[in-house]
């Protein structure tokens, strides 16, 4: 008979294998659970809460894939059974009871059945309706598991005195959002319900705890972040080798995981100043690599049509310093499209695997490219829309940048008139040399405006730079009477709601409120403001208070 | 009652509030009586108005089939590539990401066409109905649709996800489920308990492609968990979402709403549906400018540059350009004599018969028109020039005009088509000075106003001065054009076909010749062919001409028109207890004749910027005053005389009553927003319309 103890030992050193890094915490997490767990703990993970999700759920898995009855009887050797759920998923109490109790159970629901849930011994009892069911349902398993598992000594059940503490959090961790919260359970004592809670957050205890105390106070444990060389592990470990059956040389072909893994620390040395995250890094990683290898790739191909049997092989000493040489400056230009995910990682990869080789000569022309894609971004906004909205962003940018005081100047009829003033305007030199210094307005972000004040400032640009490419309008005789209609159509009152609705506005007033005019934020740039203006043929600078 | 239509909903230009009988059963309104509308009721035949919007419907479909299916011509690529996209969702994926991403598709500009979605869904989907067998050759995705009012919560949305696909059974027979005790209808482990069964009964096993519909709407939150919710079960649940958006591609919404957390779940693929002036280009050039096809009705310049200028201005969205069309067709058959559009036998079988159904009194009004407008002024000089004796003469004389207008408007289409051609040609040579300043739709407008002479000039005058190769190209092209035009349209071609052939087989060397033949022919052949649409006989019934385009029925302005309606009550409100004439219900009322609410308007514009409420009161009371002398006076004496005590206290209710009026006209002045409160001065409002033309 194998002794529990080293059992557990193999089990830890496997789990630390497959998640590197995290040795730690995962023979803590064994010990805890398997001697004298407390019944409460909270595990806080502010970066990889999603990886340390799987390591729990692995280390309980294999604990509870146990076999209790081959352990010598002396041994104290509990049979774990344990639910992970999300908190996010389980958005409502009922379905928390559900999946907590199917899971304990290890229950699967079956579609001939009519997805029945467990229900212990007696047919057709309900345990989701109430916390109060659900506790009964808990103690109604821990006796079929009891039963079931034959040999006395270790029992669970469910999160007993958790339960209206559960509710409580169940709402705080749905607020904070990120919370993925495994529960647990415990061997041990019969009266009562037992059960071990888990609690996984990227948020501290403290922050989410339930006031006055209404909480038993958690065992904490923190999750520190993943060190270069646990990232590194892991990157490696995402080299997809079980793909690389076919004997056809492609990019993960195993002959290549040594060349994976110099490329990985070379990636890792340009990319985790901005990342630590070894999933994001991955995520770029595998979109690099195709176009990373393919050079290899295509040397091989050309060897291998003159020898036919030649294998794969990594690349020599030289040949890797130049591929990485090649490759290093696209990591950047991978990590600025990917990491907040302009593209995926698919389309980068296919975009980029053909600039085999460019790389270096590329670089100071990649960054003119990239000026050009914000040119032609603020361009396709531009095409996208029609004049109307367009006028409403222009209109709404110089609202949202020019202090309101300065609108009569600004817009008065009398372009020239304007001008004089403004270059007179001695109080507001005055004002800005007796203060502090000020920050422009347009790198303090935008303000909020009435919708009042949008019309008036789109009536002096429809009437000033649009009134020419409008359909004649013979009926109209009074001067800015044309713009006047023009102006409150609908819509034009559509194209403020719909922009709005497109977060090109911000409407800062509730919707509800009806009480005087709503209130709106420009929500497009610098940039996009001006590309509009030149499509409209608005002198954008000239109208802002503080050019730029 | 049906439910409260949703006003926020950006998507919905137009609410319609459905007239509810026992709402409006009270007093004012029993008297306003329902009147067959008909603009023309004078000189319209009985039974007209059911014919033409017989006719109305018949050209409008023919119009709109065609439109649609221009449109879906347009989108076809993209479609396809969509389709491509959600059947290899799952088959193409990067090797060594971290965790599966969810496919997600978003189209962007789908306001443009938001049929567009529906028909891709219908592509891609399995419809229960149709193949309840199952039996199909392509990999079918089940299609579940999300609309933002599916998702006010995350559970109703994830109840909307999950129970949309559940419902249909995965292997054709329902089984029943317990509410209580089994799994809840919300819960993505139900889903995947059904996938389950499903994957095992069809190979290979089906997408799950969930569409969200104008998903600037949903609520971000709710979405959000949504896709996390969903994320861990991918790949085992093969979710796809395809969502559908108004906003343009750049500033990207979803990268603007949504965080880096929720988006690194996702795999997002953009597709964008064309947009712009050159799709409205090409959709009126094929529909109302191709040769292959003839619509009832022709639109004539004013709709088309409303059309052009609502388009570029207000929305490029392809349901408004259909639905301007559609105005202009319901317009254009208020006129009485369009029930001639198709043909002239109103309904029977011949022309005689038609004559007769014609030849009763109440029709002559009608075919007063009919002889006027059919006759030429012109040649009119006597009596005697009256061609038409008889009403079935006149009938004939109505096909006759049928014929020659719709030759004139081919001729148009084809000189149009040439001149487009060559005018391109030239382009393509580098002339810059081919260009004209004319907008497409604008070179549309002048062609149907025969106004193009300069440019038919112009085109031919360069063309004399071509060189040999480049004539060769020119004829080329042009041979080309020809040959595309329908068979049924040949005669009219025949002149060019000569002149192509002719040409076609001279050497270099006449090649000057040629091009001076060429030049004068294309200077001639437009000259003849482009020419005023509005000199036809009866044009009257196949096209819509210069008459000016309802525009406020599409792009109100609401601020003026309650502003006038306030105003002049009785332009909008008849009168029904006074049979009076028109010119008595345009006359400018007094004052006292005015409803509270407008009179307190009228003070209010006389005011200043701010307005003292209690003047406002004073000023208020002295019109309803006079109104009351007018209304005692109009009773005439019978009033008898009162006692001094019960004057006063009908004085002091009469102040109360006053009062009454007053405020409750100020509270509607309020809603609508003529009046500002101001915190800083007491007893005083401020304006919010000013210089209100009389």
């Amino acid at each position: 008979m194998a002794d529990y103890q080293q059992h557990l030992e193999y089990l830890t050193q496997d789990v630390s294998d497959a998640f590197p890094g995290n040795e730690v915490f995962i023979s803590q997490l064994a010990t805890l659970i398997t001697t004298y767990p407390p019944t409460f703990i909270h595990v806080h993970d502010p970066t990889t809460p999603r990886t340390t999700a799987s390591v729990i759920q692995t280390v309980l898995s294999s604990l509870s894939a146990f076999d209790t009855t081959s352990f010598s009887p002396d041994t104290v050797a509990p049979q774990i059974a344990f639910a992970q759920v999300n908190a996010v998923a389980c958005f409502t109490p009922r379905l928390l009871y559900d999946t907590v109790l199917n899971k304990l159970a290890k229950w699967h629901t079956r579609w001939e059945d009519g997805c029945a849930n467990w229900s212990g011994p007696d047919d057709g009892i309900r345990y989701n309706d109430s916390l109060d069911a659900f506790m009964h349902g808990l103690r109604a398993l821990r006796t079929e598991l009891l039963e079931g598992g034959g040999d006395a000594t270790s029992l669970r059940g469910r999160k007993g005195k958790a339960k209206a503490k559960a509710e409580v959090e169940t709402k705080e961790v749905r607020m904070v959002l990120v919370v993925e919260r495994a529960e647990r359970v415990l061997n041990l004592s019969q009266s009562q319900v037992d059960i071990t809670t888990i609690f996984l957050s990227d948020v501290q205890w403290d922050d989410i705890k339930p006031s006055l105390g209404a909480a038993l106070d958690p065992y904490r444990m923190v999750i520190s972040p993943p060190t270069k060389q646990a990232t590194l592990q892991i990157l490696t470990s995402y080299f997809p080798t079980a793909s690389s059956s076919s004997a056809r040389a492609h990019a993960h072909h195993p002959a290549l995981a040594p060349l994976y893994a110099l490329f990985i620390s070379a990636l890792h040395s340009v990319c985790a100043p901005f990342t630590s995250n070894p999933h994001e890094l991955a995520y770029i990683a595998a979109a690099r690599w195709p176009g990373f290898v393919q050079p290899v790739l295509d040397a091989y191909a050309a060897h291998l049509s003159e020898d036919p049997t030649a294998e794969l092989a990594p690349p020599a000493e030289d040949a890797r310093m130049r591929l990485l040489r090649y490759f290093t400056p696209s990591f950047t230009a991978a990590l600025e499209s990917l990491y907040p995910r302009l593209t995926h990682a698919r389309a980068w990869a296919r975009a980029n695997e053909g600039r085999v080789g460019l790389d270096v000569p590329a670089n100071p022309r990649k960054d003119k490219g990239k000026a050009r894609e914000v040119d032609e971004g603020a361009g396709a906004a531009a095409r996208g829309l029609p004049t109307m909205s367009k006028f409403v962003l222009v209109a709404a940018f110089l609202a949202s940048t020019n202090p309101p005081k300065t609108d009569i100047r600004m817009f008065a009829r009398g372009r020239d008139e304007k001008r004089k003033r403004r270059k007179g305007g001695g109080t507001k030199k005055t004002a800005l040399k007796s203060g502090p210094a000020k920050v422009p307005q347009r790198l303090l972000g935008p303000m909020s405006f009435p919708l009042d004040r949008l019309l008036a400032i789109l009536a002096v640009l429809l009437e000033e730079y649009d009134y020419d490419s409008r359909v004649p309008g013979p009926e109209y005789t009074l001067s800015g009477e044309y713009t006047e209609m023009e102006l409150y159509r609908v819509h034009v009152t559509g194209a403020i709601t719909e922009l709005a609705s497109m977060r090109l506005l911000h409407r800062t007033s509730q919707p509800d409120k009806i009480d005087g005019p709503p209130t709106f934020k420009c929500a497009v740039s610098y940039e996009v403001a001006l590309a509009l203006g030149r499509d409209l043929r608005v002198p954008v600078l000239d109208l802002m208070w503080e050019a730029v | 009652m049906p439910a409260v239509p949703d006003l926020d909903d950006i998507n919905q230009t137009v609410i319609y509030v459905p007239f509810d009988e026992e709402d409006a059963s009270s007093d004012e309104h029993e008297n306003i009586e329902t009147e067959e509308y008909g603009l023309f009721k004078d000189r319209d035949i009985s039974g007209g108005y059911e014919a033409r919007m017989d006719a109305y419907s018949a050209a409008w479909n023919k119009c709109f089939d065609r439109l649609q299916s221009v449109i879906d011509a347009l989108h076809a690529p993209v479609a396809e590539q969509i389709i491509r996209e959600v059947e290899q969702a799952y088959d193409d994926v990067l090797p060594g990401l971290p965790y599966p991403e969810i496919p997600v598709i978003s189209i962007y500009g789908s306001s443009t066409g938001p049929s567009f979605v529906k028909s891709v869904a219908l592509r891609l989907g399995f419809d229960p109905e149709e193949r309840d067998d199952g039996e199909s050759s392509r990999p079918e995705s089940h299609v579940i649709h999300l609309a933002p009012s599916d998702c006010p919560n995350i559970m109703s949305g994830m109840k909307a996800l999950v129970s949309g696909f559940v419902e249909r059974p995965p292997d054709g027979q329902e089984v029943k489920r317990k509410p209580t005790t089994s799994l809840a209808n919300y819960d993505i482990e139900l889903l995947k308990t059904w996938y389950g069964v499903l994957r095992e009964s069809r190979e290979p096993p089906p997408q799950l492609v969930v569409f969200m519909h104008d998903f600037e709407q949903f609520d971000d939150s709710v979405v959000q968990d949504m896709f996390y919710i969903c994320s861990p079960h991918i790949p085992q649940l093969p979710i796809v979402f395809v969502l559908s958006l108004s906003s343009p591609p750049s500033p990207s919404y979803l990268h603007t709403v949504y965080p880096r957390s929720t988006m690194s779940l996702l795999r997002v693929q953009s597709f964008t549906l064309p947009s712009g002036i050159e799709v409205l280009e090409r959709l009126v050039t094929e529909t109302f400018f191709a040769l292959d096809f003839e619509p009832d009705i022709a639109i004539g310049p004013s709709a088309l540059e409303y059309l052009s200028d609502f388009f570029t201005r207000h929305s490029s969205s392809l349901d408004g350009l259909s639905i301007i069309l559609q105005l202009a067709h319901m317009k254009h058959f208020d006129e009485p004599l369009t029930i001639f559009v198709r043909d002239e036998l109103l309904g029977t079988k011949s022309i005689t018969s038609a004559a007769e159904a014609l030849s009763t009194p109440d029709c002559f009004a009608f075919l007063d028109t009919l002889l006027a407008w059919s006759t030429d002024p012109h040649t009119v000089t006597n009596n005697t020039g009256w061609g038409n004796t008889d009403v079935s003469a006149l009938l004939l004389a109505v096909r006759e005009a049928r014929v020659q207008f719709q030759t004139k408007l081919r001729g148009i289409k084809l000189a149009f088509g040439i001149l487009r051609t060559v005018q391109r040609v030239m382009l393509s040579f580098g002339y810059r000075s081919a260009e004209t300043d004319k907008s497409l739709l604008e070179l549309m407008s002048a062609a149907m106003k025969g106004q193009l002479e300069r440019e038919g000039k112009y085109l031919g005058m360069m063309t004399k001065k071509l060189p040999a190769d480049k004539l060769k190209v020119l004829l080329e092209e042009l041979t080309v054009y020809a040959s595309s035009v329908p068979t049924h349209l040949v005669e009219d071609l025949q002149s060019p076909n000569a002149v192509f052939e002719l040409i076609s087989g001279m050497s270099d060397d006449g090649a000057v010749a040629a091009a001076t033949q060429l030049g004068d022919w294309l200077t001639k052949f437009l000259d003849e062919h482009i020419v005023n649409l509005e000199d036809s006989h009866l044009w009257e019934i196949w096209y819509t001409g210069s008459t000016p385009f309802p525009s406020e029925l599409i792009n109100p302005n609401t601020r003026a028109s309650v502003l006038s309606g306030v105003l002049n009550p009785y332009d909008y409100l008849p009168e029904p207890n006074e049979d009076q004439s028109i010119a008595d219900a345009l006359r400018r009322r007094m004052m006292w004749e005015l409803p509270d609410t407008s009179i307190l308007l009228r003070r209010y514009l006389e005011a200043g910027r701010m307005i003292n409420v209690y003047d406002w009161y004073e000023s208020f009371s002295m019109a309803v005053d006079s109104q009351r002398r007018h209304m005692d006076e109009k009773k005439s004496l019978e009033l008898e005389e009162t006692d001094q005590e019960g004057r006063e206290e009908e004085e002091e209710r009469w102040k109360m009553h006053v009062q009454a009026r007053f405020i409750r006209a100020l509270h509607q002045l309020d809603f609508l927003g003529f009046v500002k409160h101001t915190g800083r001065k007491a007893d005083h409002i401020v304006r919010t319309v000013f210089d209100v033309p009389e």
